[in-house]
């Protein structure tokens, strides 16, 4: 509704200007020809429309402001003295120089809004410009005392005094003046210091609008002395040059909102493709073709407190480093960021374009949040597992030491001293004394057998190869070692490994076993083969899975087959 | 029979040391580090080594090295290794490149004066010593192949105190047979198995050894 509204009174008063025009040429800005009309109109006609188009995205504040610049810019002609009817002319009065106000505004805040000090030099501009330059002044301001017959009535002049209208006047102008110019010093240091993707942004809008201020500038720095801005000669042609710079900051809004929109359109088309739960990485990739930066990556907040992970829910480091940076995606300003896009400097600086791609590809960032923390989840989960059964043998292998190094030590200094102790052969307790030693011989024995259950030690002293090696010591049955790989593994896989073979030789129903072992790429594949029966594959796949491995059964004619393959990283 | 004593418990070391002097064994010197170990039989230039495999920092095979480092250094200072470990392995990695003048005895042992101070004079006279439980339990392997069902008692017998690394004469002492019938037996143990002779006993503990292991 008030988008309507400012349109119908918009055309309203463009129709007012181009009448004015028509009536008294001679007097306003633009004279009575066809030309001269669309001077006057076009530029703010295409700020209009640009403003209407970029207010799609609904939180654009440029969009308003630039539909506000275009309708100010019909204001000035309703200024001159032939404007009818008496409404329009106080309005043309008192509003005469809002748009170089709003497009400073604009520029000012762009690509997004104003915040910080910035505000208040914003803010500033509608004081000086509409206030002192328009409003006071007209207050003070009684056409027919002035002199002008053909003036219309100013509906809010309280008085007349030719003295105090002219220093009014002055104050005014110098006031806008000095805001203009330091306006436009800001907007230039602000493009020099921009980064150039921030630049290449921003340009297109601060470039005109720079030019619309230097204009206004000079226009006003020619009227101090006579106390109001003319419409002739130099005059004149820096209102063109005004006119024209407002068409060119319309067109600059426009350029991004088209960008934008373009950007929104293909990420819209694969939006189906997205989702494919086959492609990890498939939103980034997608995001990273249409914005052009291939190695842009997608980071999805997951767990609390936050962690950010890709696709995959693999870890994203952040802050980024090289020179690249991460840009929140939100829904709405006020939202939570759905996913963190890091990619080159300056890619994603424009709030419309961010918009736009959160327009168009939200869904499928949606699904790949949900996707990434599901895997997130599964990668945590299968860390602690790993966990444990470290914490797990780590414990088994402690008290395998201190069997050994206590338990073990002590009994056997206490062989040593009953042995001392034993008194001669003829005497009554040399009996009791031979079997306490046999028992104590039988509790070594037991010992050991705990101990090495409890873990082996040759394991973490000799490598995977040698300890299943030796577990055919002493297997129940016979196990053929057949190539192995003789390196050393992370102790959870040579412990894993270690742990399959075993338990496929302690299986009650095991014959001979067959077992080799390779390396392929970087998981470790080892293989038993066996004509008798192996476990069932749920008690060997824990110590596998836990690593992130998987452990498979097949049957290869009268044998059986477990083969388990266990990433070990090298 | 002079001999330095290794093991980072004192209060056994000191038993050891009480029960082999007793027994007539000259014990020089102890030692509780590995280190402290290779500065004594540099000094003390003893006949055997007494080393307990493990020791300090890390009490894995901290005695299995520096027992290497004696034989290498020292060659006239024999080793004896008492271990927790019934894995052959453990002996191999011993006597991998020198068999002779290396032993390898279960920890246990050590209250078993007879057996000990056995075994320290076999390793000083530059014998091999495998510990029985150790052979008994390769005899009594899964992986054992098929030959050795085709040994009479005898026999095995014969090999088993083969892979203990007893001289020809040490096996007739113990079977109570002459030296002349233990060679015929070994000869016949041999060509069953398909292995070589080898006038050095020490040489023929590995091959026994390496055989009975499977490789």
């Amino acid at each position: 509704v008030a988008a309507a509204a400012l349109a119908v009174l918009s055309l309203i008063v463009a129709a007012l200007a181009v009448r004015t025009a028509g009536d008294v040429p001679e007097l306003g800005y633009a004279d009575g020809t066809l030309g001269g009309a669309a001077l006057l109109v076009v530029p703010g006609a295409l700020a209009i429309a640009a403003g209407f188009v970029a207010r799609r995205r609904p939180d654009d504040r440029a969009g308003l402001l630039l539909i506000v610049a275009g309708l100010g810019s019909f204001l000035p002609e309703l200024a001159t003295s032939g404007a009818r009817p008496a409404a329009a002319f106080t309005a043309g009065l008192a509003l005469a120089w809002l748009t170089p106000a709003v497009v400073a505004h604009l520029a000012l805040g762009y690509p997004g809004r104003v915040a910080g000090r910035v505000r208040l030099l914003a803010g500033a501009g509608y004081v000086t410009a509409v206030g002192l330059l328009g409003l006071v002044p007209a207050l003070a301001f009684e056409p027919r005392e002035a002199g002008c017959a053909l003036c219309a009535d100013n509906l809010i002049g309280v008085g007349y005094d030719a003295e105090w209208q002219l220093r009014l006047a002055r104050i005014g102008i110098l006031a806008t003046l000095a805001w203009a110019i330091i306006a436009g010093g800001v907007l230039l240091v602000r493009l020099a210091r921009a980064s150039r993707a921030l630049r290449s942004l921003t340009a297109p809008v601060l470039v005109p609008g720079v030019v619309l201020l230097a204009c206004f500038a000079a226009e006003l720095a020619l009227s101090p002395g006579r106390g109001y801005l003319g419409t002739d000669g130099v005059d004149g042609r820096l209102w063109i040059a005004q006119q024209l710079a407002l068409a060119a900051v319309a067109g600059g809004v426009a350029a991004r909102s088209v960008r934008a929109a373009r950007a929104r359109a293909r990420l819209a088309a694969d939006v189906v493709a997205l989702a494919d739960p086959a492609r990890p990485a498939g939103v980034a990739a997608r995001l990273g073709a249409v914005l052009g930066d291939p190695s842009l990556v997608v980071a999805y907040p997951v767990g609390d407190p936050v962690r950010w992970v890709d696709a995959a829910g693999q870890p994203v480091p952040l802050p980024p480093g090289g020179g690249r940076q991460a840009t929140e995606l939100r829904v709405a300003d006020d939202a939570e960021a759905i996913a963190l896009a890091v990619h080159r400097g300056g890619l994603l600086d424009d709030p419309v374009l961010r918009y736009e791609v959160v327009r168009a590809a939200g869904l499928a960032l949606g699904n790949e949040r949900l996707r990434a923390d599901a895997r997130a989840r599964l990668a945590d989960l299968r860390a602690s597992r790993a966990r444990i059964v470290a914490t797990g043998d780590a414990e088994r292998r402690r008290i395998e030491r201190d069997l050994h190094d206590g338990a073990q030590q002590r009994i056997v200094a206490l062989a040593i001293a009953l042995r001392a102790a034993a008194p001669a052969d003829e005497d009554p307790a040399a009996p009791l004394v031979t079997e306490a030693l046999r028992e104590v011989g039988g509790a070594l024995d037991e010992l050991r057998l705990i101990a090495h259950g409890i873990f082996p030690a040759i394991l973490a002293e000799a490598g995977l190869a040698i300890a299943i090696d030796a577990l055919a010591e002493s297997a129940p049955v016979a196990i053929r070692l057949g190539p192995f790989p003789d390196g050393r593994f992370d102790h959870a896989v040579e412990a894993a490994a270690y742990a399959l073979v075993a338990e496929c030789a302690r299986h009650p129903d095991a014959a001979a076993l067959d077992v080799h072992g390779a390396v392929d790429g970087d998981e470790l594949v080892v293989v038993v083969e066996t004509t008798g029966r192996l476990p069932p594959e749920t008690r060997i796949a824990d110590r596998v899975g836990a690593l992130g491995g998987v452990v498979r059964h097949r049957r290869l004619d009268d044998r059986a087959v477990l083969e388990a393959v266990v990433p070990c990283g090298s | 029979v002079r001999v330095v004593i290794a093991d980072d418990e004192v209060l056994l070391r000191a038993g050891v040391a009480r029960l082999l002097t007793d027994a007539g064994i000259d014990v020089v010197a102890q030692a509780g580090t590995a280190e402290e170990l290779l500065q004594k039989v540099a000094v003390r230039r003893p006949d055997v080594a007494l080393v307990d495999i493990r020791m300090p920092p890390s009490h894995t095979d901290e005695g299995l090295v520096a027992a290497r480092r004696i034989r290498d250094e020292h060659p006239a200072t024999g080793v004896l290794l008492l271990s927790h470990h019934l894995e052959s392995t453990y002996a191999l990695r011993l006597f991998e490149d020198q068999p002779a003048g290396c032993g390898y005895l279960l920890k246990d042992r050590v209250s078993d004066v007879a057996v000990l101070v056995d075994a320290l004079r076999r390793v000083a006279d530059g014998e091999c010593v495998v510990d029985p439980t150790i052979v008994a339990r390769l005899m009594r392997s899964a992986r054992a192949p098929g030959p050795l069902a085709t040994l009479t008692e005898r026999e095995r017998d014969v090999l088993a105190a083969m892979a203990e690394g007893c001289s020809n004469a040490a096996i007739g002492r113990r079977l109570f047979v002459s030296e002349k019938t233990v060679e015929t037996n070994i000869g016949h143990v041999l060509q069953k198995l398909g292995l070589a002779e080898s006038p050095d006993a020490n040489r023929r503990v590995l091959a026994v050894l390496a055989y009975l292991r499977g490789g």
